[in-house]
């Protein structure tokens, strides 16, 4: 009798987690994306550059990873996704927050090297060409792209020769570029600039216990 | 002065319509009983059959719960509130009736109203069925209350809770060692605390899980099965944990027998279940996760 009580709460606690799982509000149209091949299934088109502008994480033990992309097209008008993430992808990528963590060329050719945001769009004339500027050289987008510096965060940011040879290197080297000063990144000031809404919120995870108390006496207790 | 003689003649007005309310159920108890024509158009004396007493006036704090929850709103024009007001008191009326004539078909399936308490002044009888009464009133009062004023939804509802309660009251055999059936034709009053404890327990359950947000019916219905199926998953681990922490020896047989045979064990078995469904109701209703959506 007992077995037969502790199959039935089983069965039961499968249902709920299986009808759950299948039809939890939360669960629709979000996409899973556990590695760099699952983004790569996730963006199509090409030219494209995908600017991680935000993360989160939802859960007390366990917890469920959020990032949102900015996707930037080379030929059309930019789109922001939403994603569920594994918690390695999440903290593979904990710095990389205003920076480009997938591109791919109109030759098809893709690369996952966090990279300053639209890397793909620099240097390809196609969009825009070199001019000199006080003795540098420094890139331009054409007229009819105008609009995507806006869209990948370089306002006013100007793209260097040297900038370019050295987002080049890194891919070859598939190694991390932050910027010559650091600009890009989670601790970078172009991407603190150009991307606050990762910086405007409220931490849940650190509780000041001490102003905890004194906010509750004073609300209780305090009286004007 | 003239505004207030004529809400004060509202509120008589209403206080009539509500009496009408009870009224009505004195037929309807007609229908529902056709062999007991005589009986209810007689004079009631209470302290005659407390049995029969406890069966009449169940119902009739059933139908005052239900009106509890109406509403008359003046601002909104004084004939569409009034008739808001006396549609949804008339279906609440209507729907308490039909629910509970449906659910003491269930869970009376073997025993008749004339026979049990006219005849047999079954106690047990009369406790299971005031107990069954309130809940299906609590219940109702829920689903006029989520369903927003709209009849359609209201009906919906009714059906949809209907359904689980009249489930959950099949359950009790699993969750209980008394024998219903039989204790029952015993008037056993360990039973009747027993059984009325699971019936308050599950009402409390299901009230919980029809509590949250709705936009629309489908994922409404939906979040409620889900809340309900936790409900039942929640539970028993409350009943363990406090067998386990007090120690309680379960059985109806252990322990020394009373005058009135399980009346312990049954008193027992009713608080558990109330207190358990008490405390599975704040897991399943009061517990709020919020969305990613604020954050992005």
């Amino acid at each position: 009798m007992n077995m037969n009580k502790a199959l039935l709460y089983c069965a039961l606690l499968l249902a709920y987690l299986g009808l759950s799982k299948s039809l939890s509000p939360s669960e629709f149209g979000i996409s899973y994306v556990f590695n760099e091949e699952s983004l790569s299934k996730l963006i199509t088109g090409a030219p494209v550059s995908v600017i991680l502008i935000d993360t989160h994480s939802t859960g007390f033990i366990i917890k469920t990873y959020y990032q949102k992309y900015k996707v930037v097209y080379g030929f059309q008008t930019y789109e922001e996704i939403i994603v569920r993430t594994s918690g390695t992808f999440n903290a593979k990528h904990a710095k990389h927050i205003g920076m480009s963590i997938f591109r791919r060329t109109e030759s098809l050719e893709e690369s996952f090297t966090p990279l300053p945001p639209g890397s793909v769009f620099i240097g390809n004339r196609d969009f825009g060409r070199w001019k000199t500027d006080h003795g540098d050289k420094v890139w331009q987008f054409y007229r009819a792209y105008r609009y995507v510096p806006q869209y990948i965060g370089f306002e006013n940011f100007t793209p260097t020769q040297n900038f370019y040879r050295q987002i080049q290197k890194s891919l070859r080297e598939d190694k991390a570029f932050y910027g010559f000063n650091d600009e890009f990144g989670t601790s970078g000031s172009v991407t603190r600039k150009q991307f606050p809404d990762y910086f405007k919120k409220e931490t849940h995870d650190e509780i000041n216990l001490k102003k905890y108390f004194a906010d509750f006496l004073k609300r209780n207790f305090y009286r004007k | 002065m003239n505004e207030i003689f004529d809400k004060l003649l509202i509120r008589v007005l209403f206080t009539i319509f509500i009496c009408v309310g009870l009224l009505l159920y004195k037929y309807a108890h007609v229908l529902f009983y056709p062999s007991q024509k005589k009986q209810i158009f007689k004079k009631v004396y209470p302290s005659e059959n407390y049995v029969d007493t406890m069966h009449i006036f169940s119902r009739l704090i059933g139908i005052a719960l239900i009106f509890s929850t109406l509403e008359f709103n003046e601002h909104i024009g004084f004939v569409k509130s009034a008739l808001d007001f006396f549609i949804l008191g008339a279906s609440g009326i209507v729907l308490y009736l039909l629910s509970l004539y449906i659910l003491d078909n269930i869970v009376f399936y073997n025993f008749e109203y004339k026979d049990e308490v006219l005849k047999k002044k079954n106690a047990a009888y009369g406790v299971v069925s005031f107990s069954l009464s309130i809940c299906l009133a609590f219940l109702v009062r829920t689903i006029f209350q989520e369903s927003e004023r709209s009849l359609i939804i209201l009906i919906i509802l009714w059906l949809f809770v209907l359904v689980l309660f009249g489930f959950s009251t099949k359950l009790y055999q699993y969750v209980s060692k008394l024998p219903f059936n039989s204790l029952m034709i015993q008037k056993n009053l360990g039973l009747s605390f027993s059984y009325s404890g699971f019936l308050f327990g599950s009402a409390l359950i299901i009230m919980a899980a029809f509590h949250h947000e709705h936009h629309d019916l489908a994922s409404y219905s939906v979040q409620v099965i889900l809340k309900t199926l936790l409900g039942i998953l929640i539970f028993p681990i409350f009943r363990k944990g406090v067998i386990y922490v007090f120690q309680i020896k379960e059985g109806p047989q252990t322990g020394e027998q009373t005058e009135i045979p399980h009346l312990g064990y049954g008193v027992y078995e009713g608080s558990v279940f109330l207190m358990c469904a008490l405390l599975t109701s704040i897991i399943i209703g009061q517990i709020h996760f919020g969305t990613i959506y604020p954050f992005f």
